[in-house]
């Protein structure tokens, strides 16, 4: 009885409101092109520190997630975007950077530790999708400004080779940067 | 019983032109803090060593391809002796086109090889690198592709020249 009275109420003189969204439209549609042409499928996450300049490439092939360590042109050394020193500072014996061997080693021994617990735990859903997807650490992605000289590769190499990472991916900027 | 009337008031037009200013301002500031680089990778690895089995024996001798980088030249040698193949000169930059010319026609005649070792001098920049990795992989996108044989022997066209880099001085 109640809701047919509420029935007969009518709303027919409101006025549906009338917003003018064109400039917002005209927004989006300039980020959306922007964004599209940023694209990047690649799940390698670099945070780029300052004073750091990839040389450019031709390459197309997409990076993927692994330990990055990067060098600036003042030679700061950084490992997941976690400074270790200095290069200059940092001591070398046998073509080794100390800090930068003690950190590689410390990362994929925790990696391992992962592993094995995760192989001996009963497999719950998340360990079956992780084993499924197992982040490499075979590789070491090294990201190093343009202008520094080939000894300073050579010595990241020969660390993370030695720390048991033999597969070197070199991080570069697409050409049409 | 009484009906409910509802006057027709004038609907209220929201002004969105302040809001969209500051959108606008907004999308600035995120597009120049942002830092929007396509990343890509060149990809190598440690030398490592291989024994050769006795299947092996009898195949073509491995081609060695062997790039000594200076800063005045770059010194192309093949083979196990080491045999100079070429040199590219370096005047202001290295004569890359050149020797993209001479791997394309070493590729030619190598098809099943693919591997390339780096020997730069240690003060050779970093950047000098990637550019000689970038001739020595692949062909110019503009210049087409060449027609090799692949493992079965049938024709294929390809812009891979030698795209697995192994730098000599690593370990």
């Amino acid at each position: 009885m109640r809701s047919g009275r509420f029935k007969k109420i009518k709303r027919n003189n409101m006025q549906a409101a009338d917003l003018d969204i064109t400039s917002l439209l005209d927004i989006i549609t300039i980020l959306l092109a922007f964004l599209l042409r940023n694209y990047n499928p690649s799940d390698l996450e670099v945070n780029l520190v300052k004073n750091i300049d990839p040389p450019t490439s031709v390459s197309e092939r997409i990076g993927s997630s692994s330990v990055v360590v990067m060098v600036t042109s003042d030679k700061l050394v950084y490992v997941d975007g976690k400074e270790i020193g200095k290069l200059d500072n940092m001591q070398v014996e046998q073509g080794l950077m100390s800090p930068l061997l003690a950190s590689l080693t410390e990362i994929k021994e925790k990696y391992d530790n992962a592993r094995n617990i995760a192989s001996v735990s009963p497999p719950s859903q998340a360990s079956i999708t992780e084993n499924a997807q197992p982040k490499e650490m075979r590789k070491v992605n090294i990201l190093l400004d343009k202008s520094l000289p080939y000894n300073v590769l050579r010595l990241v190499m020969h660390t993370a080779a030695t720390a048991g990472y033999p597969e070197f991916k070199l991080i570069v900027k697409g050409i049409n940067q | 019983m009484k009906r409910v009337q509802r006057k027709n008031k004038p609907v209220d037009r929201l002004n969105l032109t302040s809001v969209l200013d500051a959108i606008f301002i907004f999308i600035f500031f995120l597009l120049l803090s942002a830092q929007f680089i396509s990343i890509f990778e060149l990809e190598s690895e440690a030398p490592a060593v291989t024994t050769l089995t006795n299947e092996k024996k009898d195949e073509k001798k491995p081609l060695n391809l062997t790039l000594e980088i200076l800063p005045t030249h770059i010194i192309v040698k093949t083979g196990m002796e080491g045999v100079v193949s070429m040199t590219v000169a370096k005047d202001k930059e290295y004569d890359l086109p050149r020797l993209n010319d001479f791997l394309r026609e070493l590729k030619k005649n190598n098809s099943t090889e693919s591997t390339v070792i780096f020997k730069p001098e240690a003060t050779i920049p970093y950047d000098d690198i990637i550019k000689i990795i970038d001739m020595v992989s692949e062909i110019p996108r503009s210049q087409g592709t060449i027609s090799i044989l692949d493992k079965n022997g049938a024709p294929i066209q390809t812009r891979i020249l030698f795209n697995k880099v192994v730098f000599d001085t690593v370990i």
